[in-house]
């Protein structure tokens, strides 16, 4: 079991020196979403971290336009990377960089999308050998993520505790609208929307965007008996948001089964909590309902909608099947926006200018007399 | 006479009207979504046979149809996905646009149809470029964070052909890297339920603090690069994509005929200082959008690419109807606006500017006169000499 986190400062290392975590995350200002060390700061800790026994990553997570992955590699470049045992990535610029020009192991974010084992598996097989972990969605539930372990040839590491990332912009959104907030110092904001009952939202733009996070914290501590058997290798706890680095001490102790620490955990951390998706992701189940299944082209005998309807006197039928055509005699069946079916058999037909037609094929319209029940849209088909 | 090189224009077809429409009024390419696999759940989609009549429709125009695979697909959609192939390169689908690698894998295994990295992947740089070209994407559709002449720079890196956005609404996010539908909605926004949150009023303050300000801050400007055409075919873009699958008619047909015109006026000229620039601005100006902005095009999106209202600049041009039929004897409109005998109305033609004329007489389909028309009916106007079936009629026309 590896636990890891990203840290900020040299007090945020002691701490989790002293809870005896594995490994640290190491992110500057110029590669790191959220990092604020210099190059020479992030060396300092990297050294104390390694000499301390813990592993040291290099965090570059930043997504990078052309200009800003020239400007990153300035950065990139002046780092001492022999202080670093691994590289962190997630723009597959910085993934193919990494892999060209170093010979780091590394670890590879594949934290957005990314939720089926074909692809997964695929990011494996492309990166090789230097692949020592991957960063897996925490949307997968924990059921799935127990099967990808299973299949996974390498180490996976999911979140246990960890702000949830919404929104991540390159656009500077929040200082034009606060005249105090000057300089490339980050700057935070909370958010409440005005069309939903959400609220709390935390907002920050610094260096390299704009990004909000949800009003909860995401936390698997209450289930960490479930998670444990999952198969997972790493788990990473971000506790910078909350400032609250005191708690890697219980958290580690709480993870080894040290003592029931649960409840003063959850006390202290500063932020609410919720499980996310670990149960079941159903977040696309509404979508049936979003459009009218009635309305849809069937495969089968499909001749072409009502266009216009005259009550009592006629029903008027684009033939949209080049296809398909239909004759006198004729059986057909309407299919209304709302499911029902209307059958009937072409008696009579006329074309726009009145004149009576025998037959008609694509891009005509059709005039039929007035069937009760049918309105405009629905949908024609042959009853073969 | 030499013609000069121009970039693909492709349009978005949310329906196989929609479809004919944009062809019709000059796109050479565009993308659809089928039933499932696609990022708009909610729009009307394409089933099996309609994306057959598609194909045909558009390959005997010249023109290339692309149909989207870009939504983040879970293993079981991944399994059903061979078989949906299967009748895509039956139906002689020109490319695939993707985003995930499970996607591209399952495609290159399952049929020989190009794949085009979608911009759901965010692809921004040379090297990711480089990346996804060793992952088989024979074409990358830029992120929108791209300026012209970073593309340029991939482009001269890769040998990849390029697409990038020239119209349309942007997200505001790094394409992929927006999850606010899934957590407060509900909805898998990068599986096709984005519930468009960024759009949505926020009230801002600091913690604690009691001043809060009101702000549409996450919601941004609508693309428009007509102004920097010459750019992108300058930085040889192969592919020109206008956003908007969910949009109307009028927009896929104005925006097609729009940039179809200055691409086809570059052919023949090798400049865009065409008479036409002026009513060509004009005419984008007429259908609905927000104000209009260049993102990044040139340079990183600023302050004034922030849209700070929450509705649309609703156009006043609204489209009448479209022609369904003209004969000698009549043009049969199908009703999408009420309008009268004595509307003016203008007929828009698949090229060239518009025809105004009053609707002196309307007859229903039984030739009696109506005194206005309601939407969702067919009308006879009197025979029109230019009109052609898909034209679009719009309301509003200026003597």
């Amino acid at each position: 079991m590896i636990l890891t986190a990203p840290i900020r400062s040299e007090e945020d290392l002691d701490h989790l020196i002293a809870a005896n975590f594995n490994e640290v995350i190491i992110g500057t200002k110029g590669l790191s979403r959220f990092g604020e060390l210099t190059p020479s700061q992030a060396k300092a800790l990297a050294q104390k971290a390694q000499k301390a026994g813990l592993k040291t990553v290099l965090d570059w997570d930043i997504l990078m336009t052309q200009n800003i992955f020239e400007i990153s590699l300035g950065e990139f470049h002046s780092m001492d990377l022999s202080c670093f045992d691994a590289i962190r990535v997630q723009d597959p610029g910085a993934l193919e960089y990494v892999l060209e020009k170093t010979t780091h192991p590394i670890q590879l974010n594949l934290e957005s999308g990314n939720h089926n084992l074909v692809g997964i598996l695929n990011w494996v097989n492309a990166v090789g050998e230097r692949l020592e972990r991957l960063i897996l969605s925490f949307e997968l539930p924990g059921q799935l993520m127990a099967q990808y372990t299973q299949k996974v040839p390498v180490p996976i590491e999911w979140p246990l505790l960890t702000p949830i990332l919404l929104f991540y912009s390159p656009r500077s959104l929040i200082k034009p609208l606060f005249p105090d907030a000057v300089g490339e110092e980050a700057y935070q904001v909370m958010g409440k929307s005005e069309e939903s009952p959400h609220s709390g939202f935390k907002v920050l733009e610094n260096r390299h965007g704009t990004f909000m996070f949800n009003p909860k914290d995401f936390s698997l501590l209450d289930k960490w008996q479930e998670v444990k058997e999952l198969g997972l290798r790493a788990f990473r706890f971000d506790l910078r948001q909350g400032n609250c680095f005191d708690l890697a001490s219980p958290l580690a102790a709480m993870l080894r089964g040290e003592g029931e620490l649960l409840a003063e955990i959850k006390e202290r951390y500063p932020a609410h909590a919720i499980r996310g998706f670990f149960s079941a992701n159903k977040s696309d189940v509404l979508f049936k309902k979003l459009k009218n299944a009635q309305l849809r082209r069937r495969e089968t005998g499909f001749l072409g909608e009502v266009m216009d309807v005259m009550k009592k006197e006629s029903i008027a039928i684009h033939l949209k099947n080049p296809n398909e055509s239909i004759s006198l005699g004729d059986e057909i069946r309407i299919q209304t926006p709302e499911g029902k079916a209307k059958l009937t058999h072409l008696n009579s037909m006329f074309n726009t200018n009145g004149e009576e037609i025998v037959n008609a094929s694509y891009g005509d319209i059709v005039i039929i007399p007035h069937l009760g029940g049918v309105s405009i849209r629905s949908a024609v088909y042959l009853n073969s | 006479m030499k013609a000069y090189w121009t970039p693909e224009l492709l349009a978005p077809a949310g329906s196989l009207e929609k479809l004919k429409v944009a062809i019709m009024y000059g796109a050479n390419a565009v993308y659809l979504g089928g039933q499932k696999f696609g990022l708009r759940s909610a729009a009307d989609n394409f089933t099996y046979e309609e994306i057959l009549e598609a194909c045909e429709f558009a390959h005997s125009r010249d023109a290339k149809v692309y149909v989207v695979l870009n939504s983040f697909l879970h293993d079981k959609e991944i399994e059903e996905l061979p078989s949906f192939l299967q009748h895509l390169e039956k139906a002689k689908v020109d490319a695939l646009i993707i985003s995930d690698l499970g996607v591209i894998q399952t495609v290159r295994q399952n049929c020989h149809i190009p794949v085009h990295l979608s911009t759901q992947a965010s692809c921004l740089n040379t090297y990711a470029a480089q990346w996804w070209k060793k992952m088989g994407v024979t074409r990358i559709v830029l992120g929108r964070e791209v300026s012209i002449d970073e593309a340029r720079a991939i482009k001269e890196a890769t040998g990849l052909e390029l697409e990038m956005f020239i119209h349309g609404s942007m997200c505001m996010a790094y394409s992929g890297n927006c999850v606010i539908s899934n957590y407060t909605q509900g909805r898998d926004s990068n599986r096709g339920g984005c519930a468009h949150s960024c759009r949505f009023e926020y009230s801002l303050g600091e913690e604690n603090s009691l001043e809060q300000k009101k702000a549409f801050f996450m919601s941004s400007k609508d693309l428009e690069g007509l102004r920097v055409l010459q750019d992108f075919i300058d930085a040889g873009i192969d592919s020109l994509k206008v956003e908007g699958r969910m949009k109307s008619h009028h927009y896929v047909g104005t925006i097609s005929k729009v940039y179809g015109e200055a691409l086809r006026y570059y052919q023949q000229q090798g400049h865009l200082l065409s008479d036409d620039l002026l009513r060509w601005e004009e005419e984008l100006e007429k259908v609905t959008h927000r104000d209009y902005t260049l993102a990044s095009l040139k340079e990183k999106a600023g302050e004034d690419s922030i849209y700070a209202e929450r509705e649309h600049n609703n156009s006043e041009f609204t489209i009448a109807g479209m022609v369904l039929e003209a004969t000698d004897d009549h043009t049969l409109v199908e009703v999408r606006s009420r309008f009268t005998p004595n509307d003016r109305l203008e007929i828009i033609p698949f090229s060239g500017a518009s025809t105004l004329f009053t609707a002196t007489e309307i007859k229903d389909l039984a030739n009696r006169q109506v005194e206005y028309t309601r939407p969702g009916t067919l009308v006879k106007l009197p025979p029109m000499k230019n009109a052609k079936y898909f034209n679009l009629i719009r309301l509003g026309g200026q003597a």
